[in-house]
């Protein structure tokens, strides 16, 4: 259990890796404290640049960013009642009044602290399930990595809420997408329209640069105040928070499980763990009418569960190659292009990189905790960042990053149109994570569905003979039943249960 | 002709004789060179690359990055490198799949000879595996009478027209032997399959073997050559079974050679083949290839245009291999 | 605004998606069935997949052209609309044309980016930029222009080794 951990000290104790997850959760905290950008937007503006690092170093940077950056959002939601992430949106419910009686000190600090201390919690989750889920997938051949790649895609649209078939159309476009290029089954080029550009595919760091970065950096100039500054009051947390969090152990551990285990649910995420995580608490609570009026418990259980939630999705996205939002889709992304395919071999064959990814998760959240409580009086600063410095420097951000992928400029057009796309798609509320999720499960679902179809020699049979794959396709085709039953029926159902 | 454009004439002229001028002088390279590699970054290739691009940026006082830029078997990269000009500061990393296989089949229109060679870089040459527990066949005889029996009965993997597929139906054909190719993005992903049963034998390269030494067993290496028996670890060659399997030399390798422009000026391409040379028979980059599996081919420049032709005329024949096992797998289900 | 107004424009992604699926159709009958690859059974047919997933497209783009063309009758003002309305309409207008003359400052660099190098090109996204909103002090202008471009290119080209444009001047410093 404990031997990629043992494997990776090696990888992980290296300066560039020490110091990629030091200065990743230090920009994830500034990320996140930045109205506008989010863990994904962090984890997206600084992919290209893992590209030319060694592989722990550079999933340590991304890592150490989502850990931060799923943070960072507390300071701006609890300081200024603007949540810097939709992931801070919960915290803001008591955050925000405890600030306001005069307790933004302990507000911000026992932000940071649930947030390290969850996250450490989420971790170990982590570091003891992957590697079980690892072995189980051990025996996982095409038709089995197709009904679990389907599984992906169809829980994504699931939980698109009141939006299933706006996410249905984007992870179909997303899929659609993904077939650009070199089919190997067919030996010969699709979509490709005789361009140079498209003989690779779309690139997917192109796309999601465009397509979320590009795509705010609009919206933002549309929004206008390009001058405005936030008034923010200064504080200095102190490290003495920790234990007031510590003291409340039965709700950490709690808001905590219920983040990791909601992270290891595809298509749930930080926003939903945090709001389940505080309606618990609050529910349990004796004294629940306080909540909302500047609670420490309130703080605690949405911040522990959104970091929690960061190990969590790490569990199905490293041990089985199946990314549960848009986020961990782009972790997934970058791991693969830097030669590690997620799944059970990676757990086998690069058990120091497995290691190594752990221990960048852990010492993240320990950072995080240092960092969040020393530094917070600069990140207070960062608020008062206007969007007239900020907006230029983004920009130059993607066109470098995505230049630097192939020293290509085709790719900067790839990512403008996105950007197009992306701004059309969000103002008419389609949402955009099923379209990265689709792009990266798409080449995976295709090519082991015709893969299983090769082998069998086009015997569907193979795909229901094998245990295994006949148990995952018959769970997807209950999703699918669900997806298409009225809602009516829903509600009825839900209510008797 | 009016004043102002006689000025501006003049202004051309004057920066026309400056630019002629610095580039004449300049010492080349005077900033950065490209390596277009056409496979994906972080492979084993990919580092085998860096080691040589390494070796000759200290050589030569320029950084040399290895761009990776796949797509399309390959063709991707030349395009690329072909649309850059012909200053020497872009090196094709001139692999067997875009430079001779890709026009074979009509998917490029250029030959080894459109290209000006540096040093020829690499091999990795390719062997057949079982697992380890298999007991259907454990040497190379047995694995030849089992597909015998079982023609289209078993599956490895073999993705279209890349070369390890190609050197796998020529050999197969040369044997008459039948078995279903599997396409996988790369051999790992096959190494998988093969240990969770669903292919029965696979076609590893050195990374691979070395990778999973514990979970492979090398019935044969698909090359004759002493170097590539080191590689696997001293595993028998087609030839010790008196069997032989229709291809040579260089032709069931993968190998690539360091090429640039056609129009580069020879100054530069003297100035880039001493870096290469250099690099290539230094102690530490020979030893840290070596450490991978590949192994340095050493021909020079001289060399290419005939090695290059003669490997294309061999593969030539294995191209008919391809069409031939499309079709027994189908007559044989 | 106009209820008519309204639909039209909350039709652009439907219809987006709707070319998308006409493109893939368009690309299986007629390129994929040159190649030959357009045939068969599934696992060597390149058509198959792409052309379910355009189906899928274009059954959920039509009804969401339907749903929305339905809704103008009995919900004529959407949310959307009374934004504009309340908003003031001129301001609204001229941050829309912000966001667009941005991506088109963005589509130039990437025009002049191979010709004028990245040393040339980049001070002068960022100089418009900036300008675009609102940094009116020509000092402070320039000197992050120049500033932020140099700094990032000694990262990207010095520190990570990419290849910047060094355009027809040459310009690479790190």
């Amino acid at each position: 259990m404990f031997e990629p951990l043992f494997q990776g000290l090696q990888l992980f104790f290296t300066m560039d890796a020490v110091f990629a997850v030091l200065a990743g959760t230090l920009l994830g905290l500034l990320i996140g404290v930045l109205p506008g950008l989010g863990p994904l937007m962090g984890i997206i503006l600084l992919l290209p640049v893992t590209f030319h690092m060694e592989p722990v170093a550079g999933m340590g940077l991304l890592i150490a960013i989502y850990v931060g950056g799923s943070c960072g959002g507390a300071i701006s939601a609890i300081l200024v009642r603007i949540p810097g992430t939709p992931l801070a949106a919960a915290t803001l419910l008591d955050g925000y009044p405890m600030a306001q009686k005069g307790r933004a000190k302990e507000a911000v600090g026992i932000a940071i602290s649930a947030s390290a201390l969850g996250g450490v919690l989420g971790g170990i989750v982590l570091i003891f399930l992957a590697p079980l889920l690892a072995r189980f997938a051990l025996e996982f051949a095409p038709p089995e990595t197709f009904a679990l790649a389907l599984t992906g895609l169809l829980v994504i649209a699931l939980v698109s809420n009141e939006a299933t078939s706006k996410g249905i159309m984007t992870g179909a476009f997303g899929l659609l997408i993904s077939t650009i290029g070199y089919d190997q089954f067919a030996n010969d080029l699709r979509f490709t329209f005789g361009v140079n550009g498209l003989l690779g595919g779309i690139h997917i760091v192109a796309m999601v640069v465009g397509l979320f970065a590009i795509s705010e950096v609009i919206v933002q100039i549309k929004s206008g105040f390009f001058s405005r500054n936030p008034d923010v009051p200064w504080v200095r947390p102190s490290l003495s928070s920790a234990l007031l969090v510590l003291s409340r152990w039965v709700n950490l551990v709690r808001s905590s499980a219920i983040g990791s285990f909601l992270g290891a649910l595809p298509g749930a995420g930080g926003v939903v763990s945090s709001f389940t995580a505080y309606a618990i608490a609050r529910s349990t609570s004796k004294t629940p009418e306080k909540f909302g009026t500047g609670i420490e418990d309130g703080i605690i259980a949405t911040e522990s569960a959104n970091n929690a939630t960061v190990g969590g999705s790490l569990i199905p996205t490293l041990s089985l190659g199946i990314p549960g939002d848009a986020t961990s889709a782009v972790l997934m992304g970058a791991l693969i292009i830097l030669g590690f395919f997620p799944g059970p071999n990676l757990f086998e064959q690069h058990q120091d990189v497995v290691g190594g990814i752990f221990l960048a998760y852990m010492s993240a959240n320990v950072v995080l905790f240092f960092a969040g409580i020393l530094l917070t009086p600069l990140f207070v600063a960062c608020i008062k960042f206007k969007k007239q410095y900020l907006l230029p420097f983004i920009t130059l951000l993607c066109v470098l990053g995505v230049f630097s992928l192939e020293s290509s400029t085709f790719h900067l057009w790839v990512m403008l149109a996105f950007g197009a796309i992306g701004y059309v798609l969000r103002r008419y509320d389609y949402p955009l994570a099923p379209m990265v999720i689709g792009m990266v499960l798409g080449p995976i679902a295709e090519s082991n569905f015709r893969r299983s179809l090769v082998i069998s020699g086009n015997d569907y049979s193979f795909f229901i003979d094998r245990p295994i794959a006949a148990t995952i396709l018959a769970i997807n085709l209950v999703i699918i039943v669900w997806m298409l039953c009225p809602k009516v029926w829903k509600n009825r159902l839900l209510l008797r249960a | 002709m009016t004043l102002k454009s006689k000025f501006s004439l003049g202004v051309t002229a004057i920066a026309a004789v400056a630019l002629a001028g610095t580039a004449a002088f300049a010492d080349f390279p005077e900033r950065k060179i490209q390596n277009i590699f056409p496979w994906a970054p972080g492979t084993v290739a990919h580092g085998v690359s860096q080691m040589i691009a390494e070796g000759m940026s200290k050589r030569l006082g320029q950084p040399l990055p290895v761009v990776a830029t796949p797509g399309a078997g390959g063709v991707k990269a030349f395009n690329t490198a072909l649309a850059a000009p012909a200053d020497g500061y872009t090196i094709f990393d001139g692999y067997v799949a875009p430079l001779v296989i890709s026009p074979m089949f009509g998917r490029a229109d250029w030959g080894c000879d459109d290209f000006k060679p540096l040093w020829s870089a690499t091999s990795n040459a390719f062997a057949i595996a079982i697992s380890p527990t298999e007991d259907r066949f454990t040497d190379f005889p047995s694995f030849i009478a089992y597909l015998k029996a079982n023609p289209g009965k078993t599956a490895y993997n073999g993705n279209g027209l890349s070369l390890p597929h190609m050197v796998s139906a020529k050999v197969l054909q040369s044997l008459d032997l039948v078995s279903r190719p599997v396409p996988y993005d790369d051999i790992e992903l096959g190494m998988k399959d093969l240990r969770s049963g669903v292919l029965d034998w696979l076609v590893v390269n050195p990374g691979v073997y070395n990778a999973n030494k514990d979970n492979l067993k090398i019935l044969v290496t698909l090359s004759e050559l002493e170097s590539v028996q080191r590689t696997y670890d001293g595993a028998d060659k087609a030839q010790d079974f008196g069997i032989d399997l229709g291809i040579s030399g260089l032709a069931p390798m993968g190998w690539n050679w360091w090429l640039v422009h056609k129009d580069t000026p020879q100054d530069r391409v003297d100035i880039l083949n001493e870096a290469m040379e250099a690099t290539i028979n230094d102690p530490e980059v020979r030893a840290q290839i070596e450490a991978t599996g590949f192994v340095l081919t050493e021909y020079s420049p001289d060399q290419y245009s005939e090695v290059c032709n003669s490997a294309r005329e061999q593969l030539e024949s294995a191209k008919d291999a391809i069409t031939w096992e499309e079709e027994a797998v189908k007559a044989a289900n | 605004m106009t209820k008519n107004s309204i639909n039209t424009e909350s039709l652009i992604a439907p219809v987006f998606f709707l070319a998308v699926a006409a493109i893939v159709f368009w690309q299986t009958n007629t390129d994929l069935v040159e190649k030959d690859i357009a045939s068969g059974s599934m696992q060597y047919n390149a058509a198959f997949v792409p052309e379910v997933l355009a189906t899928v497209l274009v059954i959920l783009a039509v009804s969401q052209i339907v749903q929305i063309i339905r809704n103008s009758g009995t919900n004529p003002v959407s949310i959307d609309a009374q934004d504009d309305a309340s908003a003031e309409a001129p301001t609204e207008r001229g941050l829309a044309v912000r966001s667009v003359v941005a991506l088109v400052l963005i589509a130039l660099y990437i025009l002049a980016l191979r010709p004028l190098g990245y040393h040339i090109a980049t001070p002068m996204l960022l100089a418009s930029l900036f300008a675009l909103l609102n940094v009116r002090n020509p000092l402070l202008l320039l000197g992050l222009s120049i500033g932020l471009s140099l700094v990032s290119a000694y990262v990207f080209g010095g520190l990570l080794n990419v290849v910047l444009p060094a355009g027809v001047f040459e310009i690479a410093p790190f």
